[in-house]
């Protein structure tokens, strides 16, 4: 059907230079292919010339240029695909003359598409490399005399291929630049679209909607992998609007997500005949979501459609691109849920916090226990936590002798310093009756206290046992900021201490007791370095000099007054400036037992024993109790015997300030008597009288011992030291 | 609470608080001694000078007899009273 002609050299020189010339004036591939289709029909004395190309991407010719009449309805028409006659063209790589009969008959229509007057056609391929760059087909009215012509057609345009592929290449460059921005227009949609929501719900529906918009197919569902590869779940399905089926799949393509997770590589099927949930599908494209290199999802897209239904490489392009949007996207949302969930940890660990502060205040002596007005002391204690909970503490606790106190700071904040504070706070208490000694105590707290917490954990502490008769001191300091010692008229100054390890830091630490007399009168002002440490908005510290100073200019040195002078102090410094710290103040005066306790007791011996229970209300050392109980029954029962007959009843009043303890007895009826008498205790036993004895033991046990006797108000006032 | 009883060797064994609002009984069962005693202060955790006075007068009356009493286990408060007074060097404290 074809005849194959024996190309010979060009015999017009003369046109075909003029033609290069004039080439060198085409600038793009429209001029060039112009230009070739244009010469190529007079050179070969053609009627019209049509010049087809092939399209980088599909199996497609393109008809770019045509020359002579009736050729706009095949630029228009433009695509032929890659089959038949052109097929067997760019196989065969030869020239081929196709008459009308044979175009006729052929009904291949690249060829019946040629214009109607054509009686002849010369089909010539353009090759460089043995790649075929383009097809040109010569376009007669009537069959050519000669073939001479032809031969020379053929020469000429094999000078021009390498000017038309130079222009092809050119202009495929600019559509591939053309793509790339259609590419760069669908990824700033795409991103537009996918910026539009950080929900994660709204963000895949969008996903699947766009991915089934670009791709054109039936259905598109997106898988999102939860904690592992295994376990992915259904995010979103989209089902395209015109395509309607009685009962829309709920999803495609779990089994194939489950593929494309398992190997992390896209995946095109143009040949399938499958049911997935009742519904066929026929063509599939299934993309991992890929974020820093891992799978985040997977993208199934089924059913392409239209009249060829199959995804292409450039549907697979497209939508890798889609993919890879799709994939940031999704995990910044994904990243926001976990924000949010992050937030509901905070505000959990927030309330956890809360809960601290609660235990911290909770541990805390609640307000200030009821205390006589007649106590041998005053205190005073003030917490104000930081925002987040430090872990100050103090407890104090007393009994008729003692008073009890600590004062402690745990290193750190917020919840494990809350925690620690509790647990400080509970040995403190639970130790602190079982040992008589400052130093024992911070001993055994100490131990304790490294056992049950982390070792990166301390405390400074400072606890001080007062004795409530005497004003005597005895403290313990673990690494805690000494306290200040307030006395009247006196500055300020900080109280002598050797300090310990704090606690919690070695177990076997030895602390040391230390001590100091208190003055009736005198405060001790314990505090955390939250108070010296406050901060005002130039970030100074309030100071050591601050504080001694606020406590020195006090008229009184009532722990209520003196922590409320330097909090107000500590106010006005800080100016509104949030604290760091808690702040944690704890004050004692020591009052001295000045109490004095009166009682009357009836003239008579019998007394005796309500006397001595009378005694006893007053705690001393048991030491001390029978020498004061013999002098007073002494005295007592000298009255008796001397004015057995008086009608008043015997007063006695006891008061003891520090260490001093004064008994008064009063006999307002009393006969005169010399309380000075003194017996001779080196008499014989013969001439020894139990007379004078009782005077003289009790003035023997006592330090010293007054009378006075005044309109027969005998008083006697016994002194004892009882430290 | 003051008490005297005798004890298995026919000891003397005082126990409490021998006050002066306690002398009576004491006075009797001391003053009816005929002879030498032995007298356990173990149990005893005070005495005042009434105490000690009839403890002087059993120990007078002893005397003419030649007998006498001796005190055993004194604690130290009543050792002190007894060195105070003088009332050491007039009893036998073992």
């Amino acid at each position: 059907m074809t005849d194959r002609l024996v190309v010979s050299p060009p015999v017009d020189r003369q046109t075909e230079a003029t033609a290069l010339a004039e080439l060198v004036l085409c600038e793009n591939l429209a001029q060039t292919s112009g230009w070739a289709a244009r010469w190529s029909a007079k050179i070969s004395g053609a009627d019209g010339a049509l010049l087809w190309v092939p399209h980088s991407v599909e199996p497609l010719f393109l008809c770019i240029a045509g020359w002579g009449e009736e050729t706009e309805g095949n630029l228009r028409r433009s695509a032929s695909r890659d089959e038949g006659i052109v097929q067997q063209l760019l196989r065969d790589r030869t020239v081929v003359v196709f008459d009308r009969s044979q175009i006729r008959a052929s009904g291949d229509p690249w060829l019946t598409g040629l214009p109607s007057y054509v009686q002849e056609c010369v089909a010539i391929p353009l090759e460089i490399d043995r790649l075929v760059v383009g097809l040109m087909a010569l376009l007669f009215r009537a069959r050519p005399k000669s073939r001479k012509d032809l031969g020379q057609i053929d020469s000429f345009i094999r000078q021009a291929a390498p000017a038309l592929t130079r222009a092809l290449r050119a202009e495929r460059k600019t559509v591939g630049m053309l793509h790339a921005i259609e590419r760069l227009t669908n990824l700033y949609d795409l991103s537009k679209a996918f910026t539009s929501t950080i929900d994660l719900h709204d963000l895949s529906q969008t996903v699947v909607k766009k991915a089934l918009d670009f791709a054109a197919a039936e259905v598109a569902s997106l898988w999102r992998v939860q904690r592992d590869p295994d376990e992915f779940v259904l995010a979103a399905t989209a089902v395209n609007e015109r395509f309607a089926p009685a009962e829309p799949p709920a999803a495609v393509g779990r089994a194939i997500a489950g593929e494309v997770l398992a190997n992390g590589a896209t995946i095109v099927r143009n040949d399938l005949n499958i049911r997935d949930d009742g519904y066929e599908i026929h063509s599939l494209l299934a993309l991992p979501l890929l974020e820093a290199e891992t799978t985040i999802g997977v993208l199934v897209i089924a059913n392409k459609r239209g009249k060829r239904a199959e995804f292409t490489t450039a549907d697979e392009e497209l939508l890798n691109d889609l993919a890879r949007q799709a994939a940031r996207a999704l995990e910044v949302a994904i990243e926001r849920v976990q924000a949010t969930s992050n937030q509901i940890e905070s505000e959990r660990l927030e309330q956890a916090l809360r809960l601290a502060n609660e235990i911290q205040m909770r541990m805390l002596p609640s307000g200030m226990p009821p205390i006589p007005d007649d106590a041998p002391f005053a205190i005073h204690a003030h917490i104000r936590p930081a925002k987040q909970v430090g872990g100050d503490l103090y407890d104090f606790f007393w009994t008729d002798d003692r008073l009890q106190f600590c004062i402690g700071d745990v290193a750190g904040k917020g919840i494990g310093a809350a925690l620690v504070m509790a647990v400080t706070k509970t040995l403190f208490r639970a130790h602190a009756t079982l040992q008589d000694d400052p130093a024992k105590l911070m001993s055994a707290v100490n131990a304790r206290l490294h056992e049950e917490t982390d070792p990166s954990m301390f405390v400074t502490a400072f606890c001080g046992f007062l004795d409530l008769h005497t004003g005597r001191l005895r403290y313990s300091n673990a690494g805690h900021d000494r306290p200040l010692l307030i006395g009247p008229g006196t500055p300020a100054r900080r109280l002598e201490s050797k300090s310990g390890l704090p606690l919690g830091v070695l177990p076997t630490f030895t602390y040391v007791v230390e001590e100091v007399v208190l003055e009736p009168g005198d405060a001790l002002f314990l505090y955390t370095d939250g108070v010296t440490e406050a901060t005002n908005r130039g970030e100074e510290l309030f100071s050591i000099d601050r504080l001694r100073d606020v406590l020195e200019h006090r008229p009184s040195r009532e722990p209520s007054e003196l922590i409320g002078a330097v909090l107000d102090s500590v106010d006005r410094f800080a100016d509104g400036t949030p604290q760091a710290d808690d702040i944690t103040m704890l004050c004692v005066q020591y009052r001295g037992s000045g109490a004095e306790v009166v009682a009357t007791f009836r003239r008579d011996i019998a007394e005796l024993q309500d006397v001595f229970a009378f005694l006893a209300r007053f705690e001393v050392a048991a030491k001390f109790r029978p020498a004061i109980d013999l002098a007073v029954e002494e005295i007592f029962t000298n009255f008796v015997r001397h004015n057995a007959d008086g009608t008043d009843g015997i007063e006695i009043r006891m008061r003891r300030q520090g260490a001093r303890l004064s008994t008064v007895l009063i006999d307002r009826d009393a006969s005169p008597f010399d309380v000075t008498a003194e017996p001779d205790v080196n008499l014989p036993l013969d001439q020894r009288t139990p007379g004078g004895l009782g005077l003289f033991l009790a003035r023997k046990m006592m330090d010293r011992v007054d009378y006075t006797y005044e309109n027969r108000v005998a008083t006697v006032t016994l002194h004892k030291n009882v430290e | 609470m003051f008490e005297i009883r005798e004890g298995t060797n026919h000891e003397l064994i005082l126990s409490g608080r021998f006050d002066a609002s306690q002398t009576e009984k004491a006075k009797r069962i001391f003053m009816s001694l005929s002879e030498g005693k032995t007298v356990d202060f173990g149990t005893l955790d005070y005495i005042s000078s009434a105490g000690l006075g009839v403890l002087l007068a059993a120990q007078k009356r002893l005397s003419e007899r030649g007998e006498a009493l001796k005190l055993i286990n004194v604690n130290s408060h009543i050792r002190d009273v007894f060195h105070f007074s003088g009332f050491d060097q007039i009893f036998e404290i073992g």
